[in-house]
């Protein structure tokens, strides 16, 4: 298995939000949800979550709440605002255009350009 | 400092709550692969990083960094300016007077123009005013057309009338009592009160009246001739509608003891709005019937518009008063812009010694907008700290000034709605001082922290010139001061030129005495008082106002001339002798034939050069041609600021005449007998009308009040404001030659002699000072030459006062800044050279 890659910087807000829309999390959840749903490829440095969820948080895209965890413990979990669920929509057009156009750029040949 | 909980942030453990849960979580994950517990947790911790970092980090994303940096610089504030006590104490000193005055100044501003009248539905208060054919306004109306309007109010608004007159209040001494007449809804529409029985007294009239008797309700008191009991004293906060407070407000249904009930009643109409009605639909509703109103009236009396004037607070809207207070705002403005020149200088001397701690801030990591935050915070800190020593001054000064800046009224027996303080003045207070501080912190703190920007934060920054804002500033309060200076020193001189103004008669043992009945008869009464000498019948009272103007026909040209009614007794009993000609007689001034006396400075002007005996003018519109019988030496017949009258016509008239309207005393001695006798005899005569002998020495006294109290001002402000330019230009000087005592040492090692030295040191500053001055001196110009044309009679071309105020300014400006160089001419150069 590839070592997984640190996180572009800015796209770590665009997985949380990712990571919450499928289900309310706490942020240890977030943290294995995102792992998993990028195929162990991503790597998030731990602590940097939370400065990140409590920015969120602040900016009214995710809604935090306590509540009790699987395990019984007491844990604050995450779901996503209305407008979280907006700013994800758009983020995620943005970087599919991104995408699209720096694979376009990178699989440019020399014969391409003539 | 102790601060409380919430200050530093109170999200702290829950953050370290849901950490903590992440790193148990964790270590539960490696504990499932195979890891002790021990191994488990130092695992989980190191992977999940520094939480304190974290922390920090969830703080700076929810804004609250802000406020631990404000805690930060607060505490760092307190301590700096702990730590200069001087500078903190002189910056609080010059905040509290500078902005104490303007706080004072404000106070008389929001007691008559900001505060709500003291009545039920202030916001809803307005004042009924008429016009006539002319555009003129009409602010009494009749009973009748009272009574009209009130019945069209009905369901817009309720009107109220009141009616004012002045009683003698009569006891062992007779004093004057100022009466409303109200109608009956007066109490019961804007107190909530029932309409009382009897006579209701104010606060102010039952402590000047009766000082604070505690017996006084139920009590009957006699005013004019009748008895009225009195059912109440009015609460302290209710003051009526006007600014001026009457002594005892009466019912309408006790007029006929007030006023005799053939006397037409004059009544002022105000009205307060039914709530959601707006002004204009109780304007339209009152101008329905308006032709009605005022059939079988004269044309100029007759009402041809109705106003409704919305007026929530005592002062009325109409007069010029924006402009009034404004122009007597700018010297208090100049004051404080004078206490924030000097504070930036101060502060800009203080935030330069600070270069070291700058650049060490900067160098590690603060940026510049952190360091100008810190500065500010401490302007900011002075400034609220300078509130409230302003307010508390402001407000512990208002009694006296209100005293001082009153004694006109207070003295003729008026209580005026008293300034008193609230919680404006203080939000006044530190606006204009946070504002100052704003001013006087902000552009040193950019000047100080400038260096960061240019990338070279040395410690060793050691520039000891003034800078181009060192140098603006000290210009800036330069001129401010000597603007005020000149202000003061024009005032002053225009009070001393009246003072010693001669009206040209003896104003001694001379009294005016008003009268409401029959003069010729009164006259014959006053003649037998033994202590009068004379008495004469006049038009108008001279030096109670400006006298009447005709135009006239007179030596050839047309010319508008002063003019006054008089007997044949009046140059006698005023004492103003005629230099040529006769005096008309008993029997040409019975019959008021065409001659008249002239004043010397007319005769001169319409005929110089030879005599004006026997010459003739006439007037506009008459055909009579008055022949000029005498001519009388010129006296101040109006205003001590016109001075000596341009023309003078007097014109033949006796009492009993409708010319006559006033007569006046000449008393062999002035006292309170004379005083309590002449009342006595006033009220046998004419019991429903307070007399007033109004001694001339008093009316003269009247005019120059003005004038006294505007230079009074006008001086302790110029007087404060130079004195704060001195500590300030002594301040930025010592602080100079501190920075520059090491230059001073060398200059001095190297054969310089003191007088070299304490030269070098102080003459940027004395530069600046000229500079100021000349500054200064170009509005002074230009103001006086536009005062001199808005203001016909002032006098403002002294030199002494444009030399003078600069020559003052300069010397003791070069006192200050010579102070502190003289110590460092007097340093060793030894032990200079060792410093540092």
């Amino acid at each position: 298995m590839e070592p997984p890659i640190p996180v572009l910087p800015g796209t770590l807000d665009l997985l949380i939000l990712k990571a919450v829309s499928l289900s309310q999390e706490h942020g240890y959840g977030i943290l294995l949800r995102i792992e998993q749903i990028s195929g162990g490829a991503l790597s998030i440095e731990q602590g940097a979550l939370y400065p990140a969820l409590h920015r969120l948080e602040h900016q009214g895209l995710l809604a935090g709440e306590w509540g009790v965890s699987e395990n019984n413990r007491k844990a604050r979990f995450y779901s996503l605002t209305p407008s979280g669920r907006k700013r994800l929509k758009d983020d995620s057009a943005g970087w599919e255009r991104i995408v699209t156009a720096m694979s376009a750029a990178l699989r440019a040949t020399a014969e391409g350009i003539e | 400092m102790k601060w409380p909980r919430w200050f530093k942030g109170s999200s702290h453990s829950s953050l370290d709550e849901e950490m903590q849960f992440h790193i148990e979580q964790h270590a539960e994950r490696l504990m499932r692969g195979g890891c002790t517990r021990e191994e488990a947790m130092r695992k989980a911790r190191l992977e999940f990083g520094s939480v304190a970092s974290y922390r920090e980090d969830c703080r700076q994303s929810k804004g609250l960094a802000f406020l631990d940096q404000l805690r930060a610089d607060l505490q760092f504030a307190v301590r700096i300016l702990r730590k200069q006590p001087g500078l903190s104490a002189t910056a609080i000193l010059f905040l509290a007077v500078a902005v104490g005055a303007n706080s004072a100044f404000f106070a008389f501003v929001n007691a008559y123009g900001l505060r709500p009248l003291p009545i039920q539905g202030a916001d809803r208060h307005f004042d009924l005013l008429g016009e006539n054919n002319k555009k003129e306004r009409i602010f009494r109306f009749s009973k009748p057309q009272y009574e009209a309007l009130r019945g069209q109010a009905a369901s817009a608004a309720q009107l109220y009338s009141l009616e004012r007159s002045t009683l003698p209040l009569v006891e062992e001494r007779i004093r004057r009592a100022a009466v409303e007449v109200v109608s009956e809804n007066f109490f019961p529409l804007l107190v909530g009160t029932p309409n009382p029985d009897g006579a209701v007294l104010s606060h102010a009239g039952w402590k000047r009246l009766f000082h604070r008797d505690p017996q006084i309700v139920g009590r009957r008191v006699r005013l004019g001739s009748n008895f009225f009991t009195i059912s109440g004293v009015a609460p302290e906060s209710f003051t009526g509608v006007e600014a001026v407070i009457p002594d005892f407000w009466i019912p309408h249904s006790l007029r006929p003891l007030v006023a005799a009930p053939q006397l037409p009643e004059d009544l002022q109409v105000g009205g307060i709005l039914e709530p959601g009605v707006p002004l204009e639909q109780a304007r339209a509703r009152l101008s329905a019937g308006i032709q009605s109103l005022s059939e079988g009236l004269p044309e100029d009396e007759r009402i041809q518009a109705l106003n409704a004037e919305s007026r929530k607070v005592v002062s009325r809207d109409d007069e010029p008063n924006g402009l009034v207070v404004g122009i007597a705002a700018f010297p208090f403005v100049l004051l404080l812009v004078v206490a924030c020149a000097n504070l930036a200088s101060l502060y800009l001397a203080g935030a330069s010694s600070r270069q070291r701690e700058l650049a060490i801030r900067i160098a590690i990591g603060a940026n510049r907008w952190r360091l100008v935050r810190q500065l500010m915070t401490e302007a900011l800190l002075l400034a609220v700290i300078g509130a409230v020593a302003a307010s508390m001054l402001a407000v512990g000064s208002l009694q006296s000034l209100q005293s001082f800046l009153f004694q006109l009224v207070t003295r003729f027996g008026m209580n005026f709605v008293p300034v008193s303080p609230d919680w404006r003045i203080f939000a006044v207070s530190l606006l204009l001082a946070v504002l100052s501080a704003l001013l006087f912190g902000l552009l040193p703190s950019l000047e100080a922290t400038d260096s960061v920007r240019e990338g070279r934060p040395s410690v060793m920054a050691r520039s000891s010139r003034p800078t181009l804002m060192r140098r603006g500033l000290l210009v800036t309060q330069t001129a401010s001061s000597l603007v005020l200076l000149v202000l003061a020193g024009v005032l002053l001189e225009n009070a001393n030129h009246f003072d010693n103004m001669n009206p040209g008669f003896a104003l001694d043992g001379l009294f005016d005495s008003d009268h409401d009945g029959e003069l010729r008869s009164y006259s014959n009464r006053l003649e037998a008082l033994p202590a009068v000498i004379a008495v004469t019948g006049v038009g108008r009272v001279p030096l109670r106002g400006i006298m009447e103007r005709r135009t006239a026909t007179i030596g050839g040209k047309q010319a508008r001339l002063f003019h006054n009614y008089v007997d044949h007794r009046y140059f006698e009993t005023m004492q103003i002798p005629l230099v040529e000609g006769r005096n008309f007689t008993l029997a040409e001034a019975h019959n008021q034939l065409p001659v008249a006396v002239i004043s010397e400075a007319t005769s001169k002007r319409f005929w110089p050069g030879r005599s004006a005996i026997g010459q003739s003018f006439r007037f506009e519109g008459s055909p009579q041609l008055y022949e000029v019988t005498g001519v009388a030496r010129d006296v101040v017949n109006s205003f001590f600021f016109i001075g000596l009258d341009p023309t003078f016509v007097y014109l033949p008239a006796v009492a009993g005449s409708a010319e006559i309207r006033s007569l006046i005393v000449r008393a062999r001695q002035v006292d309170a007998r004379f005083v309590g006798e002449l009342q006595r005899l006033c009220l046998s005569v004419t019991p429903q009308s307070y007399c007033e002998p109004g001694s001339m020495t008093g009316i003269a006294w009247m005019q120059r009040l003005p004038v006294h109290i505007a230079s009074q001002v006008a001086t302790a402000l110029g007087v404060l404001s130079v004195v704060l330019s001195c500590v300030g230009l002594y301040g930025v000087v010592a602080f100079l030659v501190e920075r520059r005592k090491r230059e001073a040492g060398i200059r001095l090692a190297l054969g310089a002699s003191r007088a070299n030295v304490m030269l070098a040191m102080s003459s940027p500053s004395v530069k600046s000072l000229l500079f100021g001055i000349g500054v200064g001196l170009l509005p002074c110009f230009v103001a006086a030459k536009f005062a001199e044309s808005a203001v016909a009679y002032l006098r403002l071309s002294q030199p002494l006062v444009f030399v003078g105020a600069p020559l003052l300014l300069l010397v003791v400006g070069v006192a200050a800044a010579l102070l502190p160089a003289r110590r460092a001419a007097s340093v060793d150069p030894s032990q200079t050279l060792r410093h540092d």
